[in-house]
């Protein structure tokens, strides 16, 4: 018992050592560029809170349209007609 | 319509989970450690239901976010470690072992949660949320190892359910990460992370069904 209770404290004090080294590290990045592909944030909650003031651009939806182009099951995404038919 | 699920989906599936995992509770007789779990899976869907109150009514949602978020993620570890520390049949001197834990967890959260509000951008608590995920899925997976090995499965089956829904929300929470779509380049967004949520929050509620089916059949 006593060694999964080391275990247990090592885990933890390695996880939150790598955290605030990895916070430390990116804290200084601007939003902006995260905004811009729409991941500024992805923690947990069911709403998303509102962009900073200093995110003056609306959120980029990458990919334009392909995303909406199949949606259907399957592995792999088949092209778009457009993209077959200048390849013809 | 659509517009209106796509925002509110997942809140209005929340307050169903909680009300009907409240009922579950209030009609079944549990103890020991099923009973120590429904009541904090309630408390869980309780903040959150909470918490999404606030969202929709507040003005300052990235305040908001933060405090709720800091709350809601110190309150897993609570959880799911306390939870994890039972199974192991841990004695009472491991309490101490435990509040440590919990501190030396906390200390990334808070301080997250301040640095997201100083520097004015979410990467803080998108770094801390993703590695807590990781050792929560962990600390799910664990407990439903010491549930099937040690615990009597039939008589904890609302805590299995709990459990495996957990694994599957926080693995889901994993792939909708920052770290991991940037790193294999998917689009990495908020609906990614919601999708997650909902196909947890439906199980959650499905789960209710089979652990009445399976109380009835076995254990009436």
């Amino acid at each position: 018992m006593k060694r999964i209770t080391i275990i247990i404290l090592v885990v933890a004090f390695v996880l939150s050592a790598l955290s605030v080294w990895s916070m430390l590290k990116n804290c200084q990045d601007t939003s902006f560029k995260a905004y811009a592909s729409s991941i500024e944030c992805n923690a947990q909650g069911d709403f998303m809170p509102a962009p900073y003031d200093n995110t003056l651009i609306a959120p980029v939806k990458p990919n334009g349209n392909n995303e909406l182009f199949c949606s259907m099951q399957g592995d792999i995404m088949p092209k778009g007609w457009d993209e077959e038919e200048e390849e013809d | 319509m659509i517009n209106f699920f796509n925002i509110y989906g997942t809140a209005i599936l929340r307050v169903l989970t909680l009300i009907f995992w409240f009922l579950l509770f209030r009609k079944g007789k549990f103890q020991g450690l099923n009973l120590l779990s429904i009541r904090f899976f309630i408390i869980f869907q309780g903040i959150f239901v909470l918490w999404n109150i606030l969202m929709v009514l507040s003005d300052k949602s990235n305040i908001v976010y933060l405090i709720f978020w800091a709350i809601i993620s110190v309150y897993e570890l609570f959880f799911i470690i306390n939870i994890m520390f039972k199974t192991l049949n841990t004695t009472k001197s491991h309490s101490e072992i435990f509040i440590i834990t919990i501190s030396i967890l906390a200390i990334p959260i808070i301080l997250a949660a301040i640095l997201s509000y100083t520097n004015r951008n979410y990467n803080p608590i998108n770094t801390t949320d993703f590695y807590n995920i990781i050792l929560l899925m962990l600390g799910s997976v664990i407990v439903i190892h010491n549930l099937l090995s040690r615990e009597s499965f039939l008589e904890n089956i609302e805590s299995f359910f709990i459990f495996s829904g957990f694994t599957l929300y926080f693995g889901l929470h994993i792939l909708a990460s920052n770290a991991f779509l940037l790193s294999v380049k998917l689009i990495g967004y908020w609906n990614f992370a919601q999708y997650a949520t909902l196909i947890s929050l439906i199980y959650w509620l499905g789960s209710i069904f089979f652990i009445w089916k399976i109380r009835s059949r076995h254990l009436s």
